[in-house]
C-alpha cells in the first residue's frame, strides 16, 4: 500500500461519460489507479463495469472526460504507449482454428514483440498457465475453462504493465478458478492490475482498492477492509426462521433485538433476520430467547465477517446478483 | 509487417477451416466437372450421317460426301448408306443420326435430293452448312454449270476454344473467385462476433494494415483457386492456349474487386449463414452477367477506345471474365488484354475501396463498439 501515492498514478479517469441513446452506462467517472495495485471494480452486471474498463483501455471513446496513462491521454498513445495495457475481455475472444501457441505467438507478434521473443513469451505463458499439454491444440478443443485460461495468457502475451481482466472466473470449473486466482495474486505488485467483477469474494480476496459501480455510477472507493467496517464493526448473525413472520411480530422482534446488537434487519423475502454486532455471536443466546418470547422459531443460525455484499446492499438496497 | 501477420493469420484459419476450403475450392471444382461432362464434345465433330439411295438414285452424291473434310483433314461426315427408310427416320428422331439424305429421281426424271433433319437440333444446324454446300455443287455440275458458289472455311485465330468446355473454364475460374465474397464476409464477420477484431485493435494496428493483411490472404486463397480450376480443367480436358501466369494476374485483379464486395457485405450480415446466402447471392448475380456460365446477348452501351462497353462492364467480373477467355482460349498476351486489364484493376480499386470505406465506417469507425 506504500505504492500508493499521487506519483505513483498510473492510470486516471477525469469525468467520463458514456450514452447509449437515452442510456448513461457510465457517467462522470474520476479515479485514480495506483502502480502495482489490484483495482476491483465491483458491481452488478449492466452496472458500466465493461463500457468503463473499455475506454480505459482506449476502445471505445467516451463522449467526454478523458482517460489518461502517466499523464498521456490514451487515444493520443502510440503503440508504445497502449502496449502498456493488455485487456482480458469478459468473452472468451480466441481464433478457434489457431492452437494455443500459435495464438499468443501471433498476438505476441502484433504488439511488436520479435517472434522470438514472441514465442518465449507464448511458451512462459503457457506452463505458467497449465497449459502446455495443450500448446498444440486448436482453441475450438480446449474445454471452457482451458479456453478461459488462454484467454486470460492472451492478454498478458506481450507483457504489459497494466493488466485489465473484465471478470476473469466467470465461467471457470474450479480448477480453473483456483489456477486463476493465484495467477492473478502473483501478478499484484509486479504489475497493475484492473479487475471488474460483480464476484464480491473474488473482488474481496485479490484487490487492494475496490471502487463500486452501479448505474454506471461510482458509489464508493476504498479498500475492502475499510469499506466493510463502514457498514458496521463486528460480527454477522444470520437466524433464518422456520415460518414467515407477520410484519407486526417482526417489528416487535427487531425492537427487542435492537438493544443488544449495532444493527438489525428482518429480511420478509427470505424470512431471515440479520445482526450486525461487535460481539454478535456472545448476543446469539439471548436474541434467540426474544425470539422464542415473541413466538417466532429460529432455524438454521450462519455466523459470518461483514463482506462487499453487505457494502453493496447498504448502497443500493440491492442485492448484487438482483 | 502486421498486415503480412495478418495474412497469415488469415490463410491458416481458411485453410483449417472445411467450409471456408469448400466454397472457394470444392464447389468451383463441382462445377468444373460438370461443364467437362456436359460440354467437352468438341465443336468440330465427324457426324453420323445416313443416305437412303432409291434405285435410280446417283451415287456420285455419296462420294462427294464421303470426301468432305474439315482443315485438320477429319471427315466432316460419317457415311452409311441404308436401304430401310422407315428405320432412317426412327434413327434421326431419336438423333442417333445428325442427318438424313434420302437421294432419287424425280417425276420429271431429273435427279433429286432431300435433306432431312431435326430443326431443334443443334448439329443438324451445323451439318446441314456443309450438306448444303456439297449438295449445291453436286447439282452445278448435273447442270453442267460452274460452281457458283463456295464456301471457304478458315481459322482466322491462331487458337480458339475447341468445344463448349474449352469456352466455360475460364467462367469457372471467375466463379471460383467471386466466391471470396461470401468467404470474406464469413472470415471478417467472425472476427466481429467472436470479438477477434476488438483484440487487433488493442494490438493498436490500423484499420489499413488489418484490411491489407485480409486481402492478402485472400489474394493467396485466388491464386490457389486459378492454380487449382486451371490443373483440374486441364485435367478434365481443356484446351489451354495461353499463357497461366498472366492468367494468374488477372485472378488477383479480381479478388481485390471481391474482398471489397465481401467487406461490405460484412457490414450486413449477423451469422455464417447469412454471409453464404448474402455473399453467394452477390456472387452468382455476377457470374450470370459475367457470361461465366453461358454468353449473354451484347448489350452495348457505348464504345470506347474501340471496345464496345456493355451494361453489365460496370462489374470487374465482366471484364475479367472476357480477359481470360483472351488468355487462356484465344492464347493473348499483355497487350491483348491491357484494356480489359487496365478496366479490372480499375473498377476493383473502386469496388475495394467502397469496401473498405463502408466497413471502417460501419464496423471499425471511433465510437464503435468493436
Amino acid at each position: 500500500m506504500g505504492l500508493m501515492n499521487m506519483s505513483n498514478v498510473v492510470l486516471k479517469t477525469e469525468g467520463l461519460t458514456k450514452r447509449y441513446g437515452d442510456l448513461v452506462a457510465v457517467a462522470d467517472l474520476t479515479l485514480e489507479i495506483y502502480r502495482g495495485e489490484v483495482f476491483g471494480f465491483l458491481g452488478p452486471n449492466g452496472a458500466g463495469k465493461t463500457t468503463s474498463i473499455n475506454m480505459m483501455c482506449g476502445l471505445l471513446v467516451p463522449d467526454t472526460g478523458t482517460v489518461t496513462i502517466d499523464g498521456v491521454p490514451i487515444h493520443a498513445a502510440d503503440d508504445v504507449l497502449r502496449a502498456r495495457v493488455g485487456v482480458c475481455p469478459q468473452e472468451i475472444v480466441l481464433w478457434e482454428r489457431l492452437t494455443c501457441l500459435e495464438q499468443l505467438q501471433f498476438m505476441g507478434e502484433m504488439y511488436s514483440l520479435s517472434a522470438k521473443e514472441a514465442h518465449q513469451r507464448a511458451e512462459m505463458l503457457l506452463e505458467e498457465l497449465d497449459l502446455v499439454e495443450k500448446r498444440d491444440t486448436q482453441a475450438r478443443k480446449l474445454s471452457g475453462g482451458l479456453q478461459r485460461r488462454l484467454n486470460v495468457a492472451m492478454a498478458l502475451v506481450h507483457d504489459p504493465e497494466i493488466v485489465i481482466l473484465d471478470e476473469p472466473e466467470v465461467g471457470l470449473d474450479p480448477q480453473s478458478r483456483v489456477k486463476v486466482r493465484e495467477y492473478i495474486q502473483s501478478l499484484a505488485r509486479v504489475k497493475t492490475v484492473i479487475l471488474t467483477t460483480h464476484n464480491m469474494d473474488e473482488a474481496d480476496r485479490l484487490a487492494d482498492r475496490v471502487a463500486i459501480i452501479d448505474h454506471g455510477k461510482l458509489l464508493e472507493l476504498d479498500t475492502p477492509t475499510v469499506l466493510k467496517k463502514r457498514v458496521g464493526e463486528g460480527d454477522v448473525v444470520e437466524i433464518e426462521l422456520e415460518t414467515t413472520v407477520d410484519p407486526a411480530i417482526a417489528g416487535q422482534v427487531e425492537a427487542a433485538v435492537a438493544h443488544m446488537v449495532d444493527q438489525v434487519h428482518m429480511d420478509h423475502e427470505t424470512s431471515t433476520l440479520t445482526v450486525r454486532a461487535l460481539n454478535a455471536v456472545g448476543a446469539l443466546a439471548s436474541i434467540l430467547d426474544a425470539l422464542e418470547k415473541s413466538g417466532v422459531q429460529a432455524g438454521e443460525v450462519r455466523v459470518r465477517e461483514n463482506t462487499l455484499e453487505d457494502v453493496f446492499i447498504q448502497l443500493t438496497g440491492r442485492r448484487l446478483r438482483q | 509487417m502486421k498486415s503480412l501477420l495478418v495474412a497469415r493469420k488469415s490463410l491458416l484459419e481458411i485453410l483449417r477451416e472445411p467450409a471456408l476450403l469448400g466454397l472457394v475450392l470444392l464447389m468451383p471444382l463441382v462445377f468444373v466437372g460438370i461443364a467437362a461432362f456436359g460440354y467437352s464434345a468438341p465443336f468440330l465433330v465427324t457426324h453420323p450421317l445416313w443416305v437412303f439411295v432409291q434405285a435410280e438414285g446417283d451415287l456420285v452424291l455419296i462420294e462427294a460426301l464421303r470426301a468432305e473434310r474439315y482443315p485438320d483433314g477429319r471427315p466432316v461426315f460419317d457415311v452409311t448408306v441404308v436401304t430401310d427408310l422407315d428405320a432412317a427416320h426412327i434413327a434421326l428422331e431419336e438423333r442417333e443420326i445428325t442427318a438424313l439424305v434420302e437421294v432419287g429421281v424425280g417425276a420429271d426424271g431429273r435427279p433429286s435430293v432431300m435433306v432431312h433433319g431435326d430443326a431443334l437440333y443443334g448439329r443438324f444446324y451445323r451439318a446441314s452448312v456443309v450438306l448444303d454446300q456439297v449438295v449445291q455443287r453436286y447439282a452445278d455440275r448435273l447442270a453442267g454449270r460452274g460452281i457458283l458458289v463456295q464456301i471457304h472455311e478458315n481459322r482466322y485465330a491462331p487458337a480458339g476454344p475447341e468445344n463448349e468446355f474449352d469456352y466455360y473454364a475460364p467462367g469457372m475460374m471467375v466463379f471460383a473467385l467471386l466466391m471470396i465474397i461470401p468467404q470474406t464476409a464469413m472470415l471478417v464477420g467472425r472476427e466481429l462476433r467472436w470479438g477477434t477484431l476488438r483484440r487487433l485493435r488493442l494490438s493498436g494496428v490500423r484499420a489499413w494494415e488489418l484490411l491489407m493483411g485480409i486481402s492478402l490472404a485472400q489474394m493467396a486463397v485466388a491464386v490457389i483457386q486459378v492454380l487449382v480450376v486451371f490443373i483440374s480443367a486441364l485435367a478434365l480436358g481443356y484446351n489451354n492456349h495461353g499463357s497461366l501466369i498472366l492468367a494468374v494476374f488477372v485472378g488477383l485483379a479480381i479478388s481485390l474487386s471481391a474482398v471489397g464486395m465481401g467487406l461490405i457485405v460484412t457490414c450486413f450480415i449477423e451469422n455464417d449463414s447469412q454471409a453464404v446466402n448474402l455473399g453467394s447471392t452477390v456472387t452468382m448475380v455476377q457470374v450470370f452477367v459475367s457470361g461465366a456460365f453461358f454468353p449473354l446477348p451484347p448489350l452495348t452501351v457505348f464504345t470506347l477506345l474501340g471496345h464496345p462497353i456493355g451494361l453489365f462492364d460496370i462489374f470487374p467480373a465482366t471484364h475479367g471474365m472476357l480477359a481470360l477467355q483472351q488468355v487462356l482460349n484465344d492464347g493473348a498476351g499483355l497487350e491483348g488484354i491491357g484494356f480489359r486489364l487496365a478496366a479490372i484493376v480499375l473498377l476493383s480499386s473502386l469496388t475495394f475501396a467502397a469496401g473498405v470505406f463502408t466497413f471502417h465506417r460501419l464496423k471499425m469507425g471511433r465510437g464503435s463498439r468493436v
